[in-house]
């Protein structure tokens, strides 16, 4: 039965945890009646290719999964754009992005207006508008050209030698012996989520007035901002390399966790200098009035804001999450190494 | 497939799809165990692939026209499936409601 167990595996991999038992019991049963039903047709015991063909009638593990999956959501516009397999990273990258800068575009617009710069409610709408449209299409259309890629041949799956391509293969987070392993998609969406960041703070470094309106105009970047610049291009630019090595070792599981909890530490150490490092803005004219120092107070107190709050996030993620990944990183090795 | 094809196949799906949630309500006024119900439905004509039954199976429970329960049946354990008295109810209404369907469709396709 080793390749129906083979089967169970790969299927319950892709199922929710809460009825993952369940379904595979289920499943078994089903298709051990079906082995049980050819067995007494032939009179003998079926070949592991007998087996193999009902298991390919049963259907690919990751379609049969997604019919089980109550949420099986995909994105579609006329014909099916990204499928039910690729769509929860989808999400996650979208809101990952344009919820960052769609919040920094949002908090420099109220900063502003809070503290009575001329800002309209149709350029603050505009704002928000262009930053999450830029984000939707480009992301989107990355997704779609992997979901093309990747979909071209669903039915190329082979228990007995698992391919090294393909959507089930891209999406696995164990190897065929049960060890784990990074999923190389999530690799992908890591390094897609950091590219499309990258572009966007090149463009709103370049050009603020752009993403922010014309009220931007009147502050000028402090030094701080230059400082932190670099480093904070090259953390995002240090987990793109991260997840590209990830993709290309998805066994390298403790190299993932051990650099991603020193890039977190990294982030977390600019976010501080961020918090500490006085003013982030000023104002660009020499002759100030009281009611400009006003404004710009109020943008700093906002920016401090947001990054204390944001640098109180990293520092719970490193700590209950990362951390113990670490740890149980660290003592996984020693162990191993006493063996 | 060239696209009238997929077009008949699309709407024959949509077709099917409410009459499988028939077929299996009524199928399952005696008790039987997923494979069998699959063969039952296949022998009565209507071919039903499992990747879309046991999934179906699993709403019909959750909206709690079904109940199942796993029990011994020779070799191994099975999960067998029964109308619940919910689904008794709604399975009446829906017979119902086919026939008054089937009446109207005879009249306007016999014109």
């Amino acid at each position: 039965m080793e390749l129906l167990d083979r089967y169970l595996v790969a299927v319950g991999q892709k199922l929710p945890k809460p009825q993952r038992d369940d379904i595979i019991r289920e499943l078994s049963e089903n298709i051990l009646s079906q082995f049980e039903d050819k067995e007494v047709e032939l009179g003998r015991p079926l070949s592991e290719a007998e087996q193999e063909a009902i298991l390919k009638q049963v259907g690919n593990p990751l379609l049969v999964a997604g019919r089980y999956r109550q949420d099986d959501r995909s994105l579609t516009l006329g014909r099916r754009i990204i499928g039910p397999a690729l769509f929860p990273f989808y999400v996650k990258v979208l809101w990952f992005n344009s919820g960052v800068s769609s919040l920094i575009t949002a908090l420099v617009v109220l900063a502003l207006f809070q503290a009575g710069a001329r800002i309209t409610l149709s350029g603050a709408i505009s704002s928000l508008f262009w930053t999450v449209l830029a984000q939707f299409v480009v992301i989107t259309l990355i997704f779609a050209g992997v979901e093309k890629h990747v979909s071209r041949f669903p039915d190329r799956w082979d228990l007995r030698k698992p391919p090294e391509s393909g959507l089930m293969r891209l999406l696995d987070h164990t190897e065929p012996d049960g060890a784990p392993r990074i999923s190389r998609f999530q690799s992908i969406a890591r390094f897609v989520a950091g590219a499309v960041f990258l572009v966007w703070l090149r463009i709103v470094t370049h050009s603020p007035m752009w993403m922010f309106g014309a009220a931007v105009g009147a502050f000028r970047i402090e030094p701080v901002w230059h400082r932190i610049y670099m480093p904070f291009v090259l953390v995002v630019f240090g987990g793109m390399i991260q997840a590209a090595i990830s993709f290309i070792r998805p066994d390298w599981v403790r190299f993932e966790v051990l650099t991603r909890a020193v890039l977190s530490l990294a982030g977390l150490g600019i976010l501080a200098l961020l918090v500490t490092g006085g003013p982030l803005l000023t104002l660009r004219d020499a002759v100030q009035t009281e009611a400009q120092l006003r404004v710009v107070h109020t943008v700093n107190e906002w920016f401090h804001f947001y990054f204390s709050m944001l640098a109180i996030a990293v520092a719970c993620t490193v700590i209950f999450t990362l951390g113990p990944s670490v740890l149980r990183t660290l003592r996984g090795e020693r162990a191993s190494q006493q063996r | 497939m060239p696209a009238d094809d997929t077009q008949f196949e699309n709407l024959r799906l949509e077709l099917r799809r409410g009459s499988l949630v028939l077929a299996v309500l009524a199928q399952l006024r005696s008790e039987q165990y997923g494979y069998t119900l699959r063969k039952t439905l296949a022998d009565h004509g209507l071919e039903i692939d499992e990747g879309t039954l046991y999934p179906l199976l699993r709403r019909l429970e959750t909206q709690e026209l079904l109940v199942s329960e796993w029990r011994e049946d020779g070799k191994r354990s099975k999960r067998f499936y029964r109308l619940s008295a919910s689904g008794k109810l709604v399975l009446k209404q829906l017979l119902a409601e086919w026939k008054s369907i089937d009446l109207s469709l005879n009249g306007i396709v016999k014109g």
